[in-house]
């Protein structure tokens, strides 16, 4: 059958007009044939190019014979495997290229994880970074609040001991660096607190530990010289003022009979406390001139502190003077002996 | 004898007859199916150049033509020719496909080493806060 067709086909052609095939028309084809070897047809698409050459070669015998019909269809025939050749290779470079870029890609990916696994790892290490610091920040503001609040205990202790009076200076500047702990503290510099605040407590205690005593002494002072019949008992800063009323008439250099009952009290006091200086002010009255009181106060002290000496108490101890008219905060308080009973100890010498 | 003759001719002609009617519908059924084929790729891909598919759809129809002008060998040699074009057709999508995946994952690397530079220039960025918080 087949050569019967082959046959009919021969003679169709054979009895077809002929058409004109120039050669550079063939020479089209034998163009594409290298273009699609140049591709790389011979490697990717071999059963292609074989048939493009076949039907090249075809369409070259059928243009010698004078078939330029059968010459243009061969020739169009094998422009087309060219050009399916052409294609298939371009295929398979892009194939090729496909696996370069699957690869770079796997590659890529493999970066990319191992950068995955490793911030993962570190925002882990941050988290517990920062929760550790939270809690360590809780740690220095609780115990930014601790110190504070002993400090503040000591200042009050220190408070408590009088330590306004026997040392002002160290209190006031534990209350300063108190005031500046409290600020750091708001700022959140709780570290600065604490240090503020620790040295706000050195200073409180020093303030605590050097008026402790003198306010024991005082206190202890205090206690006795306030059950002194007649006596009026004042403090201040180191210093305990007995005034005595009565003892001599208001002109007179001669101890009443009724106030020896409380210069013995005050001998008494005195004898308790013998290494405590002692100034005997005498006061004068409003009948008689500036002069005349100065004499009477000179007298009048040196009386009590004869008789006070003659008591048992040290000479040395005393100092004695006359204040004059004793005009005292506006009140009139005339014809007194004020004995001022200071704090600090005698030296030896 | 002249009867013999004639027998054989009408014999040998309905032979040739039989034979050219099975060719006629194989022919006939081969159109059709590059007729179908060639439909399929105008719904299937814009990528492949009209002029190429037009090439194909003109010259089934040159089959048509020559067919029923009943030239069966040349419309063998042009269905060829238009069964190597759709052949054609056929590996340009296969090639526009290829292509096609390439720059997708073109594209898919691009993204993916941008991602992993971002993750690196985080992972950076979260060292520094780290070593930060160390120095304090």
């Amino acid at each position: 059958m087949r050569i019967f067709i082959l046959f009919i086909v021969t003679l169709t052609l054979a009895s077809a007009p002929k058409a004109a095939t120039p050669i550079k028309d063939i020479m089209s084809a034998y163009d594409l044939l290298e273009d699609a070897k140049r591709e790389g047809g011979e490697t990717y698409a071999p059963d292609v190019m074989k048939e493009a050459r076949f039907f090249y070669e075809q369409a070259e015998r059928e243009l010698k014979n004078g078939n330029d019909e059968r010459a243009e269809e061969f020739r169009l025939i094998s422009e087309i495997r060219s050009k399916t050749a052409i294609s298939i290779s371009r295929k398979k470079t892009y194939e090729n290229e496909l696996q370069v870029i699957k690869s770079q890609i796997d590659e890529t990916n493999a970066i990319k994880k191992n950068y995955e696994v490793e911030l993962r790892k570190n925002v882990t290490r941050l988290e517990e970074i920062k929760e550790k610091l939270a809690i360590s920040q809780d740690r220095m503001l609780s115990s930014a609040l601790d110190t504070l609040e002993k400090a503040s205990e000591r200042i009050n202790a220190a408070k408590d001991v009088s330590a306004e009076d026997f040392n002002p200076q160290a209190l006031d500047e534990a209350r300063q660096t108190y005031s500046m702990a409290e600020e750091n503290l708001t700022l959140g510099e709780y570290q600065k607190s604490i240090e503020l605040g620790e040295k706000a407590i050195a200073l409180a205690e020093m303030a605590y530990e050097q008026s402790k005593t003198k306010f024991e002494l005082r206190s202890g002072i205090l206690d006795k010289v306030s059950r002194i019949y007649g006596a009026k008992i004042q403090h201040v800063k180191d210093v305990v003022k007995v005034n005595l009323h009565g003892v001599f008439a208001p002109s007179g250099t001669t101890i009443l009979f009724d106030a020896f009952p409380s210069l013995d009290a005050l001998a008494g006091v005195l004898a308790g406390y013998s290494n405590l200086p002692v100034t005997i002010e005498g006061y004068g009255t409003e009948q008689k001139s500036e002069e005349e009181n100065i004499k009477l106060g000179e007298t009048q002290a040196e009386t009590v502190k004869n008789y006070l000496v003659s008591k048992g108490i040290s000479p040395q101890r005393f100092k004695v003077m006359s204040v004059g008219l004793g005009v005292k905060e506006g009140v009139n308080e005339d014809s007194r002996i004020e004995v001022i009973i200071h704090l600090f100890e005698l030296s030896n010498t | 004898m002249r009867t013999i003759i004639v027998t054989v001719l009408f014999l040998l002609l309905s032979f040739s007859y039989s034979l050219s009617k099975e060719d006629d519908e194989e022919t006939l059924s081969k159109i059709k199916a590059l007729e179908i084929e060639l439909s399929s790729f105008e719904s299937k891909s814009t990528e492949i150049p009209t002029e190429e598919v037009n090439k194909a759809s003109k010259w089934i129809e040159e089959a048509k033509k020559s067919f029923n002008s009943g030239r069966p060998g040349f419309t063998q040699i042009i269905l060829e020719k238009a069964s190597y074009q759709v052949d054609y057709l056929n590996a340009l999508i296969e090639e526009s496909r290829v292509k096609k995946g390439v720059e997708e994952k073109k594209e898919f690397l691009k993204k993916t080493r941008s991602q992993t530079e971002e993750l690196k220039a985080i992972n950076a960025e979260v060292e520094a806060e780290i070593n930060e918080f160390e120095d304090k």
